[in-house]
């Protein structure tokens, strides 16, 4: 496992970015901006079973690809910034729009997490959007993505 | 702060958080005592003789010229006695260093430096943006105690964040840290905290019925709630202390890039009582805060805002120093491989 270099010439594990699925923290998150470029229909088969609205299985982590997808892209985040956008700037309109998405649902309700809304709500197109343009900025060829993508397996604790 | 054995002379330190006024008013009080006069200020630009107490109140009113008193507001100042000696030429300009460059690797250093050359001295720097923080150094610990005994009288904003008697060690004191971990928020607590294998607890506060991407995750525990304080009566918000056991995760939810809402509003040991975490959010002093809750949980970190749009910097304090010692040294850690400045420990 990669380490970080101390004063005392010690290898340090990074607690905050262990590798999993045998990529690290930004690679990861590459792959999940690449997943978003692509179209409605790649996505939903990439990401299978998405639940509809009033189904339960909505409202859990482990059950919605959707909340998974957003969990990932915000737990990955950082690990992506420090490599490529340490300031923000190009990254800061696709989290404030993943943000937008985020703040549709409630302790009460799904908002924008159910199949519906993926496929017809302008939020995630403006979202698919945002991360074509991020890949663009950054000068950034589209990840491989496994399919299907085991999206509940990127928001495992990583520790 | 670098650790080394070497001791000082016998000195007692009094940490005050007040304002101008409690310089006006302590300085006041000590009306007429030959320890206090004569008195030197320095600031980095300059060497100012004062002539007696009146004029170091009239300075300190900003009675004097206006160029002064700037200085006076916004740069690190010390106010100092009587020489120990009348050798050491380059004393003062010794001196003006410490205040030009003030760095945590010589806060030790300046201190010692102004105990030895000086019968007492009182520093003066920000703690928070919106407090300023005082340091009374002194050989004498009847001036020392006199000092502490009128700086709590001086106003109803002044407040002793610490008397330390006869402090022969550099390790006996410096429970304060002021530091910078942009882009790294939360590491260094959660570093500390792992060290002694528990988990960080964190607070914050949400408008009611929020839900984070984060608090759906099972390894975000609440081990407390208060919903709509009776402190808060005007607005609707949800306050939640969180165990959280994974790295990557305290990361992602401290990390400043979440938005500055979302920086934690305490980070304090496992085993915290959650009323003493909640009872912080209703205080008004940082700086009072965070020292009252790490006296009695052990240790506190906590964000102070101000200075700029979208500016702050982080507030640590442990009850014992060694613990803000190994703090800072977590934080050289991380400055090695990155670039975040510690601003200083007290």
């Amino acid at each position: 496992m990669e380490g970080r270099e101390v004063a005392d010439g010690v290898q340090r594990e990074d607690e905050f970015d262990r590798p999993w699925l045998g990529l690290r923290g930004e690679h990861l998150f590459r792959m999940l901006l690449s997943l978003l470029a692509g179209s409605p229909k790649r996505q939903r088969r990439l990401l299978p079973a998405i639940p509809s609205r009033g189904d339960p299985r909505a409202r859990e982590l482990e059950l919605n690809p959707l909340l998974g997808l957003s969990f990932a892209l915000h737990y990955y985040m950082p690990a992506w910034c420090r490599a490529h956008d340490p300031d923000r700037d190009a990254t800061w309109p696709l989290d404030e729009c993943l943000e937008a998405i985020d703040r549709t649902a409630s302790t009460e309700d799904v908002g924008a997490f159910c199949l519906e809304s993926f496929l017809a709500d302008r939020s995630w197109r403006q979202l698919r959007h945002e991360a074509r343009a991020l890949l663009k900025e950054l000068g950034l060829e589209r990840a491989p993505i496994p399919s299907p993508l085991p999206i509940f397996e990127l928001v495992k604790p990583s520790s | 702060m670098s650790a080394t054995d070497a001791t000082l002379s016998p000195i007692d330190l009094v940490l005050v958080l007040g304002s101008e006024g409690l310089l006006q008013h302590t300085l006041a009080a000590f009306h007429g005592s030959a320890a206090v006069a004569p008195a030197t200020l320095l600031t980095p630009q300059l060497v100012q003789p004062v002539r007696d107490l009146e004029e170091i109140v009239e300075v300190s009113r900003g009675r004097t010229e206006r160029r002064f008193f700037a200085l006076w507001h916004r740069s690190d100042w010390a106010l100092v006695g009587p020489p120990r000696s009348s050798a050491a030429a380059d004393r003062e300009e010794k001196a003006r260093a410490f205040l030009a460059y003030p760095s945590p690797g010589n806060d030790e250093a300046r201190i010692r430096f102004f105990s030895e050359h000086y019968e007492w001295s009182l520093h003066s720097w920000y703690g928070t943006y919106q407090e300023r923080t005082h340091l009374f150094v002194a050989a004498d610990p009847e001036l020392a105690r006199a000092f502490s005994t009128r700086a709590e009288r001086a106003d109803r904003r002044t407040k002793i964040l610490g008397h330390y008697e006869r402090v022969t060690r550099p390790d006996d004191f410096g429970r304060f840290a002021l530091f910078y971990d942009h882009g790294m928020e939360g590491r260094f607590a959660w570093r500390l905290a792992r060290e002694s294998d528990g988990f960080p607890l964190v607070l914050f506060e949400f408008p009611e019925a929020s839900i984070l991407w984060w608090q759906r995750a099972p390894w975000a525990q609440v081990v407390a709630a208060q919903r709509n304080p009776s402190s808060r009566p005007l607005v609707a918000v949800d306050r939640r202390l969180y165990r959280i056991t994974d790295a990557r995760l305290f990361d992602a939810i401290t990390w400043r890039g979440r938005g500055q809402a979302d920086l934690p509003q305490l980070i304090v040991p496992e085993g915290t009582e959650p009323a003493v975490a909640f009872d912080f959010l209703d205080r008004l002093d940082a700086l009072g805060g965070v020292r009252d809750v790490g006296e009695r949980v052990g240790w506190a970190q906590t964000y102070v805002h101000g200075g700029g749009s979208e500016e702050y910097h982080g507030l640590f304090y442990a009850r014992d120093p060694a613990i803000t010692g190994r703090f800072c040294e977590i934080a050289g850690d991380f400055s090695e491989s990155g670039s975040v400045p510690i601003h200083g420990r007290t």
